[in-house]
C-alpha cells in the first residue's frame, strides 16, 4: 500500500469523526458540510492533497450513511397529529427501544458495507459493461420508476362521502398532493437547471437550497410542530434478530441500494420502495435492517463507483462534488478506497452504538424542538452562505413543496421530481420544448 | 389541546394521523389550527412560489465567463462563453452527439450537444466550422482534469464567420492563433492520415504551409473540390498549430476554391547571387548538369549556370518518382525549382516534386552500358564517387519545355549519361561520414532484410514518419523511398542523444544500430547516443525558455524550458510535479520510462529546471520531459 492510499484511509477516519457531529443533527445532510469543505480546500489550494480530500469525503459519506440513523430514530418522535405513518424506527422509540432500532439499522449498514467490499473485485469488470448496456436506456427506465413511484401510492380516502364526487376527491386528496408535489418539484428543477438564480460561482451547490427546502426544513418544521416527547429509553446488550432475518434484510436493502446507486436521480428511498415491493417485506426488524443496508449501499456505493477503474461513474452529490476537484484514476486508489470504507464503516458502527446510547440518554433530557430550531438556523445559514438571498428564496419555495406530502399524506420521495422530471424530459429529447413552454429560454 | 386532536379517532380509537375525518369510521376528528394553517399554507407557498420563480428565472442574467476562470465550484453553472471554434465539430450518428471545441484567450472547452439539441443544430444548419466565432450557452460540467459545456438548445448557439485576412503563406506563422486568413498557393502534396481529414501542403513564393481539410464533418459548407498536386487554390481557414508548427484549419468545402491562374513559387536567380541568406527559400535556377554522384539516399549533381555552381540534390523519393534510374550525363540543361539548403558550408538546391525539374536541353546520347550490368552493380556497397558513365532514363513525366536557352530537340525518352561506380568500391554517403566504422554497412531501408538480423548497419538518410512511446523507450518509424523500419531507442540510449527533441516527424536522421527482429518486424536498435544523428530538422519550432503563465494550449507540441519551485508531487509509476516559477504553475508529467533517470533530490520546494514537450491531456496543460537529463535540480 502506497502513501497515497494511506493518506486516503487516514483522512477517511477523520471524515467519520467529523460526520459523527453533523450526522446526529436532524435534517442535516452531509453534502452541506462537504460543500463547505470544498470551498475551504479551493481557497487554501495546495494545503490538502487530493488523496486526503478524497479520503475525507469518503469518511464523511460512510459516517453519514451509518450514523444518520440516530436523528431518524431519536430526533423525530412521532406526533400522531403531524404524521400519517409511524415508521418502525419511531415505533421502537416510543416503545423505549430506540437503541435497539439504531443497532438493527447499524447491523444492516454493516452488512451493506461488507457486501460492497465483497463486490469490489468484480466492479471494475461488471460496472463498465452494465453502464454500457444501460446508459442508452436510462430515460425510459427512469420514466418507468417514476410511473411506478406515482402509481403505487393508493388512495387514502374514507369512502364515506355523500356523493361520488366527494368520495372521489376525498380518495384522491393525498394522491393529488403527491402528484402535485412531483410536478411542482419537477418545475422547480427545470427552473434551477436552466437559469442562473444561484450565482455561477457557487453553482456546484445549485440544488442544495432545493434539497434543504424539500427534505430538510419540512422535517424540522414537523419537529417544531410536534407535541410529543420520547419516553425514557431502555438499553440492552442484545437485539431481537435471527441470522436468516438479517440476511433477508441485507439482501433486500442491497437490491434497492444498488439500484439507487447506479441510476441517476434515484435515491435510497426510491430504491428501497422498489426493493420492498420486489421482496414483499413485512417485518419491522427486516425493514430496519434493509433500510440500514439500502442507505449505506446507496450513499457509499455511489461514491465508490467514482473510484472504479475503467468506469469512474459519477453518481450522487458527494461524487459529483469530488469529481470537480479530483478524479481517482488508479487501481491502487480504488483499493485504498475499499479499505477506507471497511475501516471507516467499522469505526462508524462502533460510534453508532455509542452515540445511540448517548442520544437515548439525551432525548429525555433535551427538548428536541430546541435541537430542531438550532438545525433550522444552521440550514438557513448554509443556504445563505452558499447561495445568497436567491438561494433562500428557492429554499422557501422548496419548503412549501416539501411540506405538501408531509401535511397532505403522500410520499416525500415525490419531491425527487426535482431531478427525475428534468432528467427524463431532457433524455427523451423534449428538454428544449419543455423549457420553451415554461418560458425558460 | 383537546383530547380528540391526539391523532386517534375519538369514535373508533384508531390511529388517524392528521386526517380531519377518520378514514375508518368517518367521524369528524378535527385538527390543530397550526397544522391546518401549515397544510394550506404549504400549498399556497408551493404553487405561488414556483410561479414567482418561473417569472424571475428568465430575467436572471446569464454570466459571460472566460474559459480559464472556470473552477470546480462552478460545476453545473449555466453560463455563456464567447470564443472561436478551435476544432472541427464531430458528430456521432450512433449516439446522436455533436462535439466541438471553443477557445478564447484563456483556454479551451469542449461543447457538447446531445440528441435533440444536436438534431436541431444540424437541421437548422448552424453547426459552426473551425475558425467561426461562436457564443454558446449551456451548463458547465467540470471534472478534475476536464471540463465541458452542455448545450440546452439550438437557441444557445450563435455563429458568426469572421472576415478573413488575405495574407501570403509565409506570413501565416506571424498571425495570431485562431485568426481567419485567406491564402493562395500551389498544392505540393496531399495526404490523408485519417478518414475525413486531408492534409494539403501549400506553397507560394513566400513559404510553405499545411492546410488541414476536415472533409467529413457535420458542418454544412458545400462540396470539397478535387485536388491534385500542382493545383492552384485559394484557402480560407483558421490559423492553428499542430505540434508547434503553424497550419490552416479549413472547415467548409466552400472555403477551398480552385484557381485558374498560375501562382509563382519562386523567382529565377543566378547561382552566383545565392547566399546563405537564401537558405530555406525557394528559387529557380537553370544550368548544365554535371558530376553526378550517387549516394545512399539519392543523387547529387553540380549545376552550373555560367555565374557559378551549386549542388543539386535529388532525394531517392524524387529519383524514383522521375523514374530516373541513374544519373544524366554532362551537357543536359535543367531548369530547377527548389529550396536552398546549407549542408556543411556548401549551398545546395533541393527540388521536391517531379514538376520542379524541367529538362531544357537533353544530354547527348552516350554509349550505353548494358542495363543488366548496371543493375548488377546497383546494390553494391560503395564509398567513392562514381567515375564511369552509365545510361539512365528520365521518363516523360519530366516535362520538356520550350526554353529561353537554346535547346536540342527533346526525344520522347530522354537519356543521359552519368559516371558509374567503380566495381567493388564502397558506396559513398552524401559526404564522408565520420560515424560509421568501416565494418558497418551503409544501407537503404529496403536493402535491410531478415538476413541482417544481428548485424550492424547504418541507414544514411531516413525520415521519421511517426513516434510512439512505450514503457522502456521510444519507437520511431523511419522511412525512405525504399521502405520503412522501426528505430527502437531504449531510454538509456535516448538519455545520451543530444538532439533528442529534434527526433520528430519529418526530420531526417542517420542511424547506426543492430538489426533485430521483433514479432516479424525488423528494427534498428542503436547502442549509443552518437548512433543517432539528426541530419535535417523538421519544421518544429525551436526550443525556448518560457514563463509558465505564457505557455498556452496553442503551444502543444513545442519544447519549452521552465524553471521554478516544486509545489507538490504525485507519483505512481510516473511522477507528476507541479512547478511554480513565480508567474504561475505548470504540471510536469514525467513518464514511467523516464522516472528512473531523474536526478536525486526532487521534492517539495526544490528548484528545478525542466525542458519538455507541451502536451494537453484531458484538458490539462503539461510539460513532458523526454529524458531524465531534462530535469535539472538547481
Amino acid at each position: 500500500m502506497n502513501a497515497e492510499s494511506l493518506w486516503l484511509i487516514g483522512s477517511a477516519l477523520i471524515g467519520v469523526l467529523v460526520s459523527a457531529v453533523f450526522s446526529c443533527l436532524p435534517a442535516f445532510h452531509i453534502t452541506n458540510v462537504a460543500g463547505l469543505v470544498m470551498v475551504w480546500i479551493l481557497r487554501t489550494q495546495g494545503t490538502v492533497s487530493q488523496q486526503a480530500l478524497a479520503g475525507l469525503m469518503l469518511g464523511l459519506i460512510v459516517g453519514y450513511a451509518v450514523l444518520n440513523t440516530i436523528p431518524s430514530v431519536f430526533w423525530g418522535a412521532p406526533d400522531e397529529s403531524t404524521i400519517f405513518i409511524v415508521w418502525p424506527g419511531q415505533k421502537y422509540l416510543m416503545q423505549k427501544r430506540g437503541v435497539e432500532a439504531a443497532a438493527l439499522t447499524g447491523i444492516g449498514s454493516l452488512g451493506g458495507l461488507f457486501l460492497l467490499c465483497a463486490l469490489a473485485p468484480f466492479l471494475p469488470k461488471v460496472l463498465p459493461a452494465v453502464r454500457a448496456v444501460l446508459t442508452p436506456h436510462l430515460h425510459w427506465i427512469l420514466a418507468a420508476v417514476t410511473v411506478f413511484m406515482l402509481m403505487s401510492e393508493w388512495p387514502k380516502g374514507s369512502d364515506r362521502g355523500r356523493t361520488g364526487l366527494v368520495r372521489f376527491l376525498d380518495a384522491w386528496q393525498s394522491l393529488g398532493a403527491g402528484w402535485l408535489t412531483f410536478l411542482l418539484s419537477g418545475v422547480l428543477g427545470f427552473v434551477l437547471l436552466n437559469s442562473n438564480l444561484i450565482p455561477a460561482e457557487m453553482a456546484f451547490q445549485k440544488l442544495m437550497p432545493a434539497f434543504v427546502g424539500l427534505f430538510g426544513i419540512p422535517w424540522v418544521v414537523q419537529n417544531l410542530l410536534s407535541q410529543a416527547r420520547a419516553p425514557k429509553q431502555e438499553t440492552s446488550r442484545s437485539v431481537d434478530l435471527t441470522p436468516a432475518l438479517a440476511l433477508r434484510g441485507v439482501g433486500a436493502g442491497a437490491l434497492g441500494g444498488l439500484f439507487a446507486a447506479f441510476f441517476p436521480a434515484v435515491t435510497g428511498g426510491i430504491g428501497a420502495l422498489l426493493a420492498g415491493h420486489a421482496t414483499a417485506q413485512r417485518d419491522d426488524r427486516l425493514f430496519l435492517i434493509s433500510q440500514g443496508t439500502s442507505k449505506v449501499v446507496y450513499y457509499v456505493g455511489a461514491f465508490l463507483f467514482l473510484f472504479v477503474p475503467g468506469s469512474h461513474l459519477t453518481r450522487g452529490g458527494m461524487a459529483g462534488m469530488l469529481s470537480a476537484f479530483y478524479m481517482p484514476y488508479s487501481p491502487t486508489i480504488y483499493w485504498g478506497a475499499v479499505a477506507g470504507i471497511l475501516l471507516a464503516g467499522s469505526c462508524a458502527f462502533v460510534l453508532l452504538l455509542w452515540l445511540s446510547r448517548a442520544s437515548a440518554w439525551l432525548v429525555t433530557r433535551v427538548d428536541y424542538r430546541c435541537i430542531s430550531a438550532i438545525t433550522l438556523v444552521l440550514l438557513v445559514g448554509f443556504v445563505l452562505t452558499f447561495t445568497g438571498w436567491a438561494g433562500l428564496l428557492v429554499a422557501m419555495v422548496a419548503t412549501g413543496i416539501g411540506l405538501v406530502p408531509v401535511l397532505w399524506g403522500s410520499r416525500r420521495m415525490n419531491c425527487m421530481g426535482v431531478l427525475l422530471l428534468p432528467l427524463i424530459v431532457q433524455w427523451t429529447g423534449l428538454g428544449p420544448s419543455v423549457t420553451g413552454w415554461l418560458g425558460l429560454q | 389541546m383537546p383530547e380528540q386532536y391526539s391523532g386517534k379517532c375519538p369514535a373508533c380509537g384508531r390511529f388517524v394521523g392528521p386526517y380531519a375525518t377518520c378514514p375508518y369510521c368517518g367521524a369528524e376528528v378535527g385538527q390543530r389550527i397550526s397544522i391546518r394553517f401549515f397544510k394550506y399554507g404549504s400549498l399556497v407557498l408551493a404553487i405561488a412560489g414556483v410561479v414567482i420563480l418561473l417569472l424571475i428565472a428568465p430575467r436572471s442574467q446569464v454570466p459571460v465567463v472566460q474559459i480559464g476562470t472556470l473552477t470546480g465550484t462552478m460545476n453545473f453553472a449555466y453560463v455563456r462563453v464567447h470564443g472561436v471554434v478551435a476544432r472541427q465539430p464531430t458528430y456521432d450518428p450512433d449516439s446522436g452527439t455533436l462535439h466541438f471545441w471553443v477557445a478564447d484567450e484563456t483556454g479551451e472547452i469542449m461543447v457538447t450537444a446531445y440528441r435533440s439539441e444536436a438534431g436541431d443544430l444540424l437541421a437548422q444548419g448552424i453547426v459552426p466550422a473551425v475558425g467561426d466565432e461562436v457564443t454558446v450557452e449551456g451548463t458547465v460540467r467540470i471534472k478534475e482534469d476536464f471540463q465541458y459545456l452542455v448545450l440546452h438548445g439550438a437557441e444557445g448557439v450563435a455563429v458568426r464567420a469572421p472576415e478573413p485576412v488575405a495574407v501570403a503563406i509565409g506570413s501565416v506563422s506571424a498571425m495570431p492563433l485562431y485568426h481567419k486568413v485567406t491564402v493562395q498557393g500551389v498544392v505540393r502534396d496531399l495526404d490523408t492520415p485519417a478518414e475525413g481529414l486531408c492534409i494539403v501542403s501549400l506553397s507560394d513564393a513566400s513559404g510553405d504551409i499545411k492546410a488541414a481539410l476536415y472533409t467529413a464533418s457535420a458542418v454544412w459548407g458545400g462540396e470539397w473540390p478535387e485536388l491534385e498536386n500542382g493545383s492552384s487554390v485559394q484557402v480560407t481557414g483558421m490559423v492553428d498549430r499542430y505540434r508547434g508548427a503553424p497550419q490552416i484549419a479549413v472547415g467548409r468545402g466552400s472555403d477551398l476554391v480552385l484557381l485558374d491562374q498560375e501562382i509563382p513559387l519562386a523567382s529565377e536567380r543566378s547561382i552566383a547571387g545565392l547566399s546563405t541568406q537564401d537558405v530555406g527559400s525557394r528559387v529557380i535556377v537553370q544550368g548544365n548538369i554535371s558530376r553526378p554522384v550517387r549516394f545512399s539516399a539519392g543523387i547529387r549533381y553540380e549545376l552550373d549556370d555560367g555565374s557559378g555552381t551549386i549542388a543539386l540534390v535529388l532525394w531517392q523519393e524524387l529519383v524514383d518518382a522521375l523514374d530516373l534510374h541513374e544519373t544524366v550525363s554532362e551537357g543536359a540543361v535543367w531548369r530547377v525549382q527548389g529550396k536552398v539548403a546549407d549542408y556543411r558550408g556548401r549551398l545546395e538546391v533541393i527540388p521536391e516534386l517531379p514538376s520542379d525539374i524541367r529538362v531544357l536541353t537533353a544530354a547527348p546520347l552516350p554509349s550505353a552500358k548494358p542495363e543488366d550490368e548496371f543493375e548488377a552493380r546497383r546494390n553494391e556497397v560503395k564509398s567513392t564517387p562514381l567515375s564511369r558513365p552509365v545510361t539512365a532514363k528520365i521518363s516523360a513525366t519530366v516535362a520538356a519545355e520550350a526554353s529561353p536557352v537554346p535547346t536540342a530537340t527533346a526525344p520522347p525518352v530522354r537519356e543521359a549519361t552519368t559516371p558509374a561506380r567503380p566495381t567493388g568500391a564502397p558506396a559513398p554517403s552524401r559526404t564522408p561520414s565520420p560515424t560509421p566504422s568501416p565494418t558497418v554497412e551503409i544501407r537503404t531501408i529496403g536493402a535491410i532484410t531478415a538476413q541482417d538480423v544481428g548485424g550492424r548497419v547504418t541507414i544514411d538518410r531516413a525520415k521519421i514518419a511517426d513516434i510512439s512511446y512505450f514503457s522502456k523507450g521510444v519507437k520511431y518509424k523511419l522511412t525512405d523511398r525504399t521502405g520503412e523500419i522501426l528505430l527502437l531507442v531504449w531510454q538509456d540510449v535516448l538519455e545520451k542523444i543530444e538532439a533528442r527533441y529534434d527526433l520528430y516527424p519529418n526530420c531526417w536522421v542517420q542511424v547506426t544500430g543492430e538489426i533485430q527482429e521483433y514479432e516479424g518486424d525488423l528494427e534498428i536498435v542503436p547502442e549509443r547516443g552518437s548512433d543517432v544523428r539528426v541530419t535535417a530538422r523538421s519544421d518544429r519550432l525551436p526550443m525556448e525558455e518560457r514563463p509558465a503563465n505564457q505557455i498556452t494550449p496553442s503551444d502543444e507540441g513545442r519544447i519549452f524550458t521552465v524553471a521554478g519551485k516544486v509545489v507538490r508531487t504525485e507519483s505512481r509509476r510516473w511522477l507528476k510535479i507541479w512547478l511554480n516559477d513565480g508567474t504561475g504553475e505548470i504540471l510536469i508529467f514525467v513518464p514511467e520510462r523516464v522516472v528512473e533517470y531523474l536526478p536525486a533530490g526532487i521534492g517539495g520546494n526544490v528548484r528545478l529546471r525542466v525542458t519538455g514537450e507541451v502536451d494537453i491531456y484531458q484538458g490539462i496543460l503539461e510539460l513532458i520531459p523526454l529524458a531524465g537529463r531534462d530535469v535539472e535540480v538547481q
